[in-house]
């Protein structure tokens, strides 16, 4: 398996602490060597201690600016990654690249799939691409950036969005800060993770999780422009947005009022996303 | 402790409401101040007086508490209404409102509510998403460092994984380890048994 550099970072910090640990008062922290032996131990693969020690912290650059890490073979870093597993440093979990299982979204397609249509036609106009819904309310400036990659001949896309909020007056001051400015008015900010379709009536349904609680959100195409314009690409895309069924209050309120309550709630979860990129 | 006999099931909405209002008021008003960081001692002596005594009364009965000298319909509903209540402070919390956070510990409501569901606090929330403002918010008032979710992770183990935020991860861990001292017990990164789930 090939590692990319964020589940290098993981493993270096793992073995940094299984490194830093302190078995008892007299013996103090281990050293390189005891690292070496103890993945040798329970992996039965030896990795020099001065090759483990320049994986995880690095030599130096000739400038003096920064550091290089030492790679490492295939066998060595698979036996680390058993090693800080078994020494429960990290779950397999948390190595694994965030890849949403698709075999859901698969059936849904062709459960939807109408058998009448001979071939799956994709709306002509280009989806893909980031954008961007603002909004102000009682919570504060909320930015969201919603990636949809291009589809699968089925019209299957990953989708990724992040959700930040910011102080409500920074609406106006936003476009002029920089990333670093954003950076330290940023009051939170939520990934989410997931996957759309397009159905056979050209709805954009988007199946997402939030990445630290596996929360669901959904979101369904309310309106797009340029949908039928060949290679022309999507502008706005407006979509609705579900998490909770909203609750009534009142049982015997009037319909008039029960649908203006709807509506008033349903208008919060209306989002207008507009290309950025 | 038996029900207090002002509120009822019919008469339940009518407190919910009245509490609703004034967690509104309080939110606007620290919006316009800027209040002192609230402390422990606090937030212990509102719980123990909050403005709706009677209202907190019932709701710690039945809800947190989950008494059997409460009616049955009062005790739904008293547990729907946590439920809903502690979904809109969470969310204040993952969006970094802490005029909405304050107004609602203000009131009585408890700061360290875990959702029935995932298990999480207003801290894995703030750890989760970045939220910094949340986390020094919540630290003067924090009680709860080494509860976890029900994924078994600690807060400081969301600030590292989710938040990517290694600083508010060191702090946490060394929260929970001073905790874990305090109580006697041995804090493990995760326990044994998530593992074996």
């Amino acid at each position: 398996m090939a590692y990319s550099e964020w589940q290098l970072n993981r493993l270096r910090d793992a073995l940094r602490a299984y490194h830093a640990y302190t078995p008892t008062e007299e013996l103090g922290p281990f050293n390189w060597k005891d690292v070496s032996e103890a993945i040798s131990l329970a992996t039965d693969v030896t990795v020099p201690p001065e090759r483990l020690r320049q994986f995880v912290e690095g030599n130096r650059t000739k400038d003096g600016t920064g550091r290089k890490f030492q790679s490492m073979q295939p066998q060595s870093l698979e036996a680390i990654a058993k090693f800080v597993a078994e020494e429960q440093l990290l779950s397999p979990g948390e190595l694994e690249e965030h890849v949403p299982p698709w075999q859901a979204a698969q059936r849904l397609l062709e459960y939807l799939d109408q058998s009448f249509d001979r071939q799956r036609v994709l709306p002509p106009a280009m989806f893909e691409g980031t954008y961007q819904a603002r909004r102000t309310d009682e919570r504060g400036f909320a930015v969201q950036e919603l990636t949809l990659q291009r589809p699968s001949d089925q019209g299957l896309m990953q989708v990724t969005k992040t959700e930040e909020y910011y102080p409500a007056k920074a609406e106006g001051a936003f476009d002029g800060w920089t990333f670093e400015e954003r950076r330290k008015q940023r009051r939170t900010r939520t990934l989410y993770g997931g996957w759309a379709i397009f159905s056979p009536e050209d709805n954009v349904m988007a199946f997402l999780k939030q990445a630290d609680t596996g929360r669901n959100l959904y979101q369904f195409t309310l309106a797009a422009d340029k949908f039928y314009e060949p290679g022309a690409s999507v502008e706005q895309l407006i979509l609705l947005h579900h998490d909770y069924p909203v609750e009534l209050e009142r049982l015997e309120s009037g319909e008039a009022e029960v649908m203006r309550a709807i509506l008033q709630e349903a208008a919060k979860n209306v989002l207008f996303f507009k290309r950025i990129r | 402790m038996a029900a207090p006999d002002a509120i009822t099931a019919a008469t339940f909405s009518r407190h919910l409401a009245e509490f609703r209002e004034r967690v509104e008021q309080r939110r606007r008003a620290n919006e316009l101040n800027t209040p002192k960081p609230l402390t422990r001692s606090e937030v212990y002596l509102v719980a123990q007086e909050p403005v709706g005594r009677q209202f907190w009364e019932v709701m710690r009965a039945a809800a947190i508490y989950e008494q059997e000298s409460i009616s049955p319909d009062l005790a739904a509903l008293c547990k729907r209404a946590l439920a809903r209540l502690g979904r809109d402070y969470l969310d204040a919390a993952r969006c970094g409102d802490t005029a909405t956070m304050r107004a609602y510990i203000e009131e009585g409501f408890p700061a360290t509510y875990q959702d029935k569901r995932t298990g999480e606090t207003a801290m894995h929330v703030a750890a989760g998403s970045q939220g910094r403002a949340v986390l020094r918010f919540l630290l003067p008032l924090w009680e709860g460092f080494t509860v976890r979710d029900r994924q078994q992770r600690l807060a400081s183990e969301l600030a590292y994984l989710y938040g990517e935020d290694v600083a508010m991860a060191r702090l946490l861990s060394r929260k929970e380890r001073q905790e874990a001292a305090q109580t006697a017990s041995i804090i493990r990164r995760r326990p044994l048994s998530a593992f074996e789930q």
